[in-house]
């Protein structure tokens, strides 16, 4: 196949079996592939079979819906690559392009979502938007990024897959209150802590709610709490590890003394402390979070600054009379975002886990709000009476999620930091 | 003379992200009894390989992947779990137990850098020690320092300084204390990769004497590595120039630097600067060894080699006897 | 630097380490909610009670005032009064802080047991099945909530399998050991209760797997990576090749060199390890410092809790001071 070929082509240029390819890799290797491929074909059926029976009536069309999305951005992406080869755009124009083309997506799905169900104020706007954005993404991640993973090896495998695990979570959680079968705050749907059954495929709560339906929707609260975690610990911990190590001096070691005995609490304690005395709610619980975990990317900035700045070609710019904001910008930020990236990851799961780690202890959020968290620490009391599947699912959810980030931010390591060569 | 070795068909691979490697290519190889065999090439040509694989101590990514090792054992190898019969052993067939038997007792092996090999944390004696309880777990401590004062005294080392620390010796020291350990089991094969390659010339003559002397008082057969075709020129009884992991020509050492029979040995032998002839051009050989993960058909060699001819480039040549006694794989020669 | 001189400068970056931590666990309990003890009463209350319990709890004197009698009132002791029933905080840390210390020490033990055990077979493996299945393990219990684990363990091993007790610390129909330490296992063997010792062993199983499991995974990695490391060294193969054993290898030299990255590593989880308790606590219904803490959330006590968090913030820092003075005594380039 010819190089355009290829680069339009992307990753399904990497699913044509080449004989002589396929016969060399190793039997593990295919048999991983084909227990993913089937599972995810099994995952996205029972998907759509629930959303043809889902509460609000619309659950399939949604879903077609932001299918339609990820394939408008597919075609676009092509054809983006298509105008790079043929050099009618230039890559930094290709990307401006698509960020367009998932502006213009996100509008019409507000306005779809709004006349489509009106009484939905909005809220069937936001799943679509996100819903659409996420399998575009999730799309340019296949389409793109693949064949850039898949040259790292197993660390690219690794980093794909915790990647796609999470990019299926939000979709998830994007879509989950137009695809559920019952509402997941409605009380007594069925009887109380029922065991797993048709009607209720994976059982009902104390409360007689349904726990498939929860389970799917229940994700929205953890993934808000880290993502505005991690943005308000990125915003801060970046900025302040850069300033403080180039700095120098008194403010390095001034600000390194407050990190680090920050650092040597016990997370989770602190996160306590700080949310117990703002009390309730997704920005407390957020910033008691990010709180915790700032250190974390400060001493990793500091690190690869102190490293950076010793660089030859470093002292050479400031020789040549760089300014220090030069310098920063363009040597030092691009050495040290690569790390930055791999503790967000990181972050993201830790995020999760303190956050469940703090509706268990109780300051989570209002129940009404489906939470696996909440589920997890109601469930706990069913356990004495071997009720486990009102944990189980839930649990399993918030396992995933963190997973996913972990496997996300190892993958990264190995690929932006290589280490242990051969 | 009876052959010690036997090595029949050895094929070991690299398995690498880019591909699989063929580090030694279908080697057929005898070593008679108390001679020493120089093993000569480029560094990537296959030798080390080779001699690990005698060992069975081939690092990662690498794999025996075919052929035999015949060992001629004249007695009986005890080891904890049974005993190795004498007679003639394939060394890949062993098990775990067997080969470790093995090792250290019957086949030693130098490696090029004393400081590395030598474990830092430990005292000389200590070393000593290790390897003799490694292979009877029943011995004295008397014994121990009796013997190691023995080797070491045979090596010009004192006594005294057994008690201290491999980085207080100097490289020509640690490496002596490596051959001392090597031998200190009295092995009948001695395996020597590029062992006075680290060292500086005057040091590396002295201990090639040493390790010549030592070979006649143990009765040794030897294989020693390296791609400095000096060096064996002084210590080898026969030289086998290996490329891209085969075997391109065998012959004893003066017949070969008189009267080298392959283009590639010719090529090797009119590199080396003669002090006889100062005023002779050095001359070098165009190109670069190619990269094994893929490999060209015929004889790897063809691309630098003034004689190739169109059967060079399709069909590799098989190693056949010439001149009675001397082995070339070279579509230029007929054999006997 | 001299060990004296690096132990004295550890001690006094303590001080201001500690300092820090005061400050800002004072800075969140007093200063951030506004009125602490007007978030303890949730409906409105009257301002003589209210003025009654400020003074009570030494909360209606200036903040700067209060700052000092909290930093004063620390080394004697003093952790503050509960805001329930204005009982020192200090006599329920003595009681239950030793159940928190006996489940927190037998888990890093698990912990680090299990994970150097999983590193050396992951090292030892590289690249094979059992070496991507170890690490997998490794990441898969990094990512599960402690409860979540500690709640599946529950109902299999307890009320499905009924092998293990759960719910409490010790039998309600034996006597509980005599206290000497408060840890029912050190103070059974102490005086001889064997009956108590193994029914408080009992009890500690499945939250020590719990909470050991979730942390192992890092010592598996550190464990792999040392091993990795210092098996590709040459004198491991120079070992090899003079037949000393793997079993030998591996632990003699291999594991020597872990020992120190691994205590140092002790240290930093140490942090960790204490947040997990909180939660392995509350699950199992362990009676320790952390599900005190839990409960006095419950009952808005913010006191209590400004007092717990301060004793563990005080307890790492003395913990990971001694640990960093252990290291450089046992680190020989500190040392010498």
């Amino acid at each position: 196949m010819s190089q355009q070929e290829t680069a339009i082509s992307g990753v399904f240029y990497y699913l044509i079996p080449r004989t002589g390819d396929w016969k060399e890799r190793s039997r593990s290797f295919l048999i991983g592939l084909a227990v993913v491929v089937i599972g995810s074909l099994a995952i996205i059926s029972a998907f759509i079979g629930l959303a043809l029976r889902s509460n609000s009536g619309i659950g399939i069309y949604v879903i077609v819906y932001t299918i339609l999305c990820a394939f408008v951005v597919l075609i676009s992406d092509a054809y983006r690559k298509y105008r790079i080869q043929e050099k009618h755009m230039t890559p930094r124009t290709g990307w401006l392009f698509l960020s367009a083309i998932f502006i213009i997506l996100g509008f019409v799905s507000v306005v779809v979502g709004l006349f489509w169900v009106p009484e939905s104020e909005g809220s069937l706007s936001s799943a679509l938007v996100l819903g659409g954005t996420v399998l575009g993404v999730v799309v340019i991640l296949l389409y793109d990024g693949y064949p850039i993973l898949e040259e790292r090896g197993s660390a690219g495998y690794v980093a794909m897959a915790g990647l796609l695990i999470v990019f299926a979570m939000v979709y998830m959680t994007a879509v989950s209150w137009w695809v559920v079968p019952y509402d997941p705050r409605d009380l007594d749907v069925g009887p109380y802590i029922s065991a797993p059954s048709v009607q209720f495929p994976l059982g009902t709560t104390s409360l007689g709610q349904d726990l498939l339906s929860r389970t799917i929707a229940g994700g929205g609260i953890m993934l808000q709490v880290a993502v505005l975690s991690v943005l308000v610990c990125f915003s801060v911990g970046v900025p302040l590890g850069l300033a403080a190590s180039y700095r120098g001096g008194v403010a390095d070691k001034a600000t390194s003394l407050v990190m680090d005995s920050i650092f040597a609490f016990p997370g989770l304690v602190l996160a306590i402390a700080i949310a117990a005395m703002l009390g309730p709610g997704v920005v407390n619980m957020a910033l008691a979070i990010a709180v915790v975990y700032i250190p974390s990317y400060f001493r990793v900035i500091r690190s690869q600054v102190l490293t950076v700045k010793e660089l030859p070609y470093v002292e050479a710019a400031i020789v040549l009379g760089a300014r220090d904001r030069d310098i920063l910008f363009r040597y030092v930020l691009p050495n040290v975002l690569p790390s930055a990236v791999v503790v967000m990851s990181i972050n993201f799961a830790d995020a999760i886990l303190t956050a469940a780690g703090l509706t268990f202890v109780g300051l989570g959020l209002p129940v009404s709000v489906p939470d696996w968290g909440w589920d997890l620490t109601f469930g706990s009391h069913q356990l004495i009476a071997g009720k486990w599947w009102v944990i189980t699912y839930p649990g399993l959810m918030i396992v995933i999620l963190a997973l996913g980030f972990t496997l996300a931010g190892e993958g990264l390591n190995e690929i932006l930091t290589p280490k242990l060569k051969e | 003379m009876a052959n010690l070795l036997e090595i029949q068909n050895l094929t070991v691979e690299y398995k690498t992200r880019r591909g699989t490697a063929r580090g030694v290519d279908n080697v057929n190889l005898n070593l008679e009894e108390n001679k020493t065999l120089g093993l000569a090439g480029e560094s990537g040509c296959g030798k080390s390989t080779l001699g690990r694989s005698i060992m069975r101590l081939v690092p990662y990514p690498g794999e025996v992947v075919g052929g035999k090792i015949l060992m001629h054992l004249h007695h009986d190898v005890p080891y904890p779990k049974g005993v190795i019969s004498k007679g003639i052993v394939n060394i890949l067939d062993l098990n775990e137990d067997e080969i470790r038997a093995l090792r250290g007792k019957e086949i030693a092996y130098i490696f090029q850098d004393p400081m590395t090999s030598l474990n830092p944390m430990i005292k000389v004696d200590k070393h000593f020690q290790e390897i003799m309880k490694a292979h009877d777990p029943e011995i004295e401590e008397e014994e121990i320092r009796g013997r190691a004062y023995e080797i070491l005294d045979g090596l010009g080392i004192s006594p005294e300084r057994i008690s201290d620390y491999p980085h207080q010796f100097s490289g020509g020291m640690r490496q002596r204390v490596m051959i001392g350990l090597g031998l200190a089991l009295r092995p009948k094969l001695l395996i020597a990769d590029e062992p006075t390659t680290s060292l500086d010339v005057i040091v590396e003559a002295q201990i090639l004497e040493e390790i010549a002397e030592l070979k006649e008082l143990f009765n040794l057969t030897m294989i020693l590595i390296t791609h400095n075709l000096g060096v064996l020129a002084q210590t080898a009884d026969d030289i086998a120039i290996m490329y891209t992991g085969r075997i391109m020509e065998q012959s004893p050492t003066e017949l070969l630097f008189e009267d080298p029979l392959h283009p590639y040995a010719k090529a090797l032998l009119e590199s080396v600067p003669d002090v006889q002839h100062p005023e002779k051009k050095l001359s070098w050989i165009p190109g670069a060894p190619p990269d094994l993960i893929h490999p060209i058909p015929g004889c790897m060699y063809n691309p630098r080699c003034p004689h190739a001819m169109d059967i060079c480039k399709t069909t590799i040549p098989d190693l056949i006897t010439v001149d009675g006694g001397r082995l070339v794989a070279c579509h230029l020669f007929r054999g006997d | 630097m001299s060990l004296k001189s690096y132990v004295v400068t550890r001690v006094l970056m303590t001080i201001p380490m500690i300092m820090l931590l005061l400050t800002f666990v004072f800075i969140i309990v007093r200063i951030l909610p506004g009125d602490p003890a007007l978030l303890h009463f949730e409906r409105h209350v009257d301002p003589e009670t209210l003025e009654a319990f400020r003074q009570t709890l030494g909360l209606d004197v200036p903040i700067l005032q209060q700052y000092f009698n909290y930093l004063i009132g620390l080394p004697a002791g003093d952790f503050g009064l509960s805001m329930q029933d204005f009982t020192p905080i200090s006599e329920h840390i003595v009681v239950r802080f030793p159940a928190t210390l006996e489940l927190t020490i037998y888990s890093m033990i698990y912990a680090v047991l299990l994970g150097v055990a999983l590193g050396v077979k992951s090292a030892k493996n590289y690249d094979k099945t059992q070496d991507h299945g170890i690490r997998m393990f490794g990441i898969v219990t990094y990512a599960i909530p402690v409860f979540f684990l500690g709640m599946i363990l529950q109902i299999i091993f307890s009320i499905w399998l009924h092998l293990l007790p759960t719910g409490t610390r010790f039998d309600p129909h034996y006597a509980t050991p005599t206290t000497i330490t408060g840890m029912y296992t050190i103070d059974s063997l102490l005086t001889g209760n064997i009956t108590g010792f193994v029914v408080s062993l009992r009890y500690l199983i499945l939250p020590t797997i719990t909470l050991g499991t979730i942390l192992c995974g890092i010592f598996i990695r550190l464990t792999r990576t040392n091993m990795l490391e210092t098996l590709r060294q040459d004198f491991v193969v120079a070992a090899e090749a003079r037949g000393l054993s793997s079993g030998k290898i591996t632990y003699t030299y291999a594991l020597k060199n872990a020992f120190l990255p691994i205590l140092t590593m002790i240290g930093l989880q140490f942090a960790a390890l204490l947040a997990g308790a909180v939660l392995t606590e509350t699950t199992f219904s362990w009676p320790g410092l952390g599900t005190y803490l839990v409960q006095r959330i419950a009952h808005r006590d913010y006191t209590a809790i400004q007092g717990v968090v301060v004793f563990f913030g005080i307890l790492v820092s003395i913990v990971t001071l001694i640990l960093d003075i252990l290291y450089a005594y046992l680190d020989p380039r500190i040392r010498l």
